[in-house]
């Protein structure tokens, strides 16, 4: 079987606090003994309440930490071999929080030629690659403005042009839509999954927010450092009782099914959208009243 | 109120001035400065005035623009007229106590000031016709040769473009946490400079804090991006010199040639002002 993009194995890493005499004064284990695997193409989604060691995991890909034991492997280049990790960062490019903190440039083109810039590639080529990725997020239109003028959905799709322009096979986004009202979350989700979609990008999706994991190929909850639980959306969102043991919130719609089968009602596992439910209880009125359609 | 603060005066409009290189704005400044301090003659200053005239011109820039950034120097410009105008020895006109008034005072006193407001002037010529990312482009490049003698071009000139990417971004932070605390209570109106200043301190405290979590974000944003120093760097933008340029640096040498042939060459016609 083929490795797949991003590999880890027996990760460890502890944040270690030291104080001014170098001692350490204490140590953090965020990441405790994980082994994952994710291939090539796949939009894979972490989720874990704060503390669970997801955005730790997502600075390993990015070789910005590095294992204090195991190894990661970035499209089977080690993060610890210090000759590959330029060509680890443009493999696997990321996305951070804060839209404001991550762009450099003073117009939104120039931004999204930082990368390319710094892997010296030539002049022409650098604007090749700012032009399809500002498409390829939808912000071609805004190419001269200043940063600072963009809402913050569109700063992260900025972000995400930027990361784009380096060519990378992978993109880790962390926490890409904390800071982001709903309309801007919307938006960045969509760019990513067009992304994902379009160019084969193999996305990770680090978040809280169960609903945009929905539609990913892959759900991976993590929890004090482990992975806890890794599958198909609705087989993850299915187990409800154990999502809130996580402390994770399942989507409404989703621990509505969940209640009202608890209650004694025939509900699928894993429903995810609006129309599931609907369908559902469509079928469980039909059931009951002997076939009449009820009014929607 | 706080954001009405604005940096670099960059006045967009389309003109030769503003599409020329930066680095030969930058160098044009130079010789202008030096020139103002070689001119010691009516007729220098008339060579410089014709210069000075037709850069604004070229730069189709208003020119009470240009004339804006003389109020910041107003205080300077008095001080200087009235200390040449007092403390020359000479002819004297009148005395006020100790302070006399003499006409070489007088005529000292008009080409300061000339001297000053040209500066100015000649410096705002610059910054409205070159945006501050321009600006530290050229001087990256501009400044080049001393990369050599181990002076960080590269990375003052980076630098000099995320201080200017992020003050807008901490003049709008400082603007929420003033209204956070005036919520609490606080007031930064009142008292005298001393307690004005004494208010400030909580001011500067988060706003500092914020400025350093900032930046270790933007520091790790871009190693992701695979910065590491001006090493192996291209540029998206690089600057090239033009025709436009060329014949600039060619008027600059014409025109320097003349404010110091018209010091160091002895002609009778020429009355020496200063």
């Amino acid at each position: 079987m083929p490795m797949g993009i991003i590999k880890a194995s027996k990760l460890v890493f502890d944040y270690i606090r030291r104080d001014e005499e170098n001692h350490v004064e204490e140590v953090n284990r965020a990441i405790d003994g994980l082994d994952l695997e994710i291939g090539k193409g796949d939009f894979v989604a972490i989720l874990g309440h704060n503390g669970s060691g997801k955005s730790t995991f997502a600075k390993q890909v990015n070789g910005i930490l590095l294992p204090t034991e195991g190894a990661v492997w970035v499209s089977g280049m080690d993060t610890r071999d210090d000759s590959h990790i330029w060509d680890i960062r443009k493999t696997a490019g990321m996305v951070f929080q804060n839209p404001d903190n991550q762009i450099i440039g003073n117009v939104v083109e120039e931004d999204v030629g930082f990368g390319p810039e710094n892997l010296g590639v030539p002049t022409d080529e650098i604007w090749r690659r700012v032009d399809e990725s500002l498409r390829a997020v939808g912000m071609a239109a805004y190419r001269l403005k200043s940063p600072n003028k963009l809402s913050g959905g569109q700063k992260q799709r900025v972000a995400i042009a930027g990361v784009m322009a380096m060519k990378p096979q992978c993109i880790i986004l962390d926490e890409p839509t904390a800071m982001l009202d709903p309309d801007g979350r919307k938006e960045v989700i969509r760019t990513i999954h067009e992304l994902n979609r379009k160019e084969g990008i193999t996305v990770l999706l680090i978040t809280h927010y169960m609903e945009e994991a929905i539609e990913a190929d892959r759900v991976i909850v993590m929890d004090d450092g482990h992975v806890v639980m890794d599958g198909v959306p609705r087989e993850i969102f299915s187990r409800v009782k154990e999502l809130k043991h996580y402390r994770l919130d399942v989507p409404q719609v989703t621990e509505l099914a969940y209640e009202l089968k608890q209650e004694g009602l025939d509900m699928p596992d894993g429903v995810l959208t609006m129309e599931e439910l609907l369908d559902a209880l469509t079928k469980v009125f039909v059931s009951k009243t002997g076939g009449d359609v009820p009014p929607t | 109120m706080i954001r009405e603060i604005t940096l670099g005066q960059y006045y967009p409009v389309d003109s030769v001035l503003h599409r020329m290189d930066p680095r030969t704005k930058l160098f044009g400044t130079l010789v202008f400065i030096v020139s103002l301090f070689l001119a010691d003659s009516l007729v220098a200053y008339g060579v410089i005035t014709l210069f000075l005239v037709s850069a604004v011109r070229l730069s189709r820039v208003p020119f009470r623009f240009m004339v804006k950034g003389l109020k910041a120097m107003l205080f300077l410009l008095l001080a200087s007229v009235s200390f040449n105008l007092f403390l020359t020895p000479g002819t004297e006109i009148f005395r006020i106590g100790f302070l006399r008034m003499t006409w070489e005072g007088v005529r000292l006193a008009g080409f300061m000031a000339l001297r000053l407001v040209y500066l100015v002037i000649g410096s705002s010529v610059m910054t409205l016709t070159t945006t501050p990312n321009q600006l530290t482009d050229g001087l990256e490049k501009g400044l080049g040769v001393l990369k050599k003698v181990g002076v960080p071009v590269h990375e003052v000139s980076m630098m000099m473009s995320i201080a200017l990417r992020f003050i807008p971004i901490l003049v709008e932070e400082t603007d929420k946490i003033m209204k956070a605390q005036m919520a609490r209570g606080a007031d930064f109106e009142a008292g005298n400079l001393f307690q004005k200043a004494r208010s400030m301190v909580p001011l500067l405290v988060p706003l500092f804090i914020s400025a350093f979590r900032r930046a270790a974000d933007l520091a790790m944003a871009m190693e992701a991006r695979c910065y590491h120093g001006g090493e192996g760097r291209t540029k998206m933008k690089p600057l090239h010199y033009q025709r436009r340029d060329r014949i600039a640096y060619l008027a600059y040498l014409v025109y320097l040639g003349a404010v110091a042939g018209l010091r160091y060459v002895d002609v009778a016609w020429i009355p020496r002002v200063l």
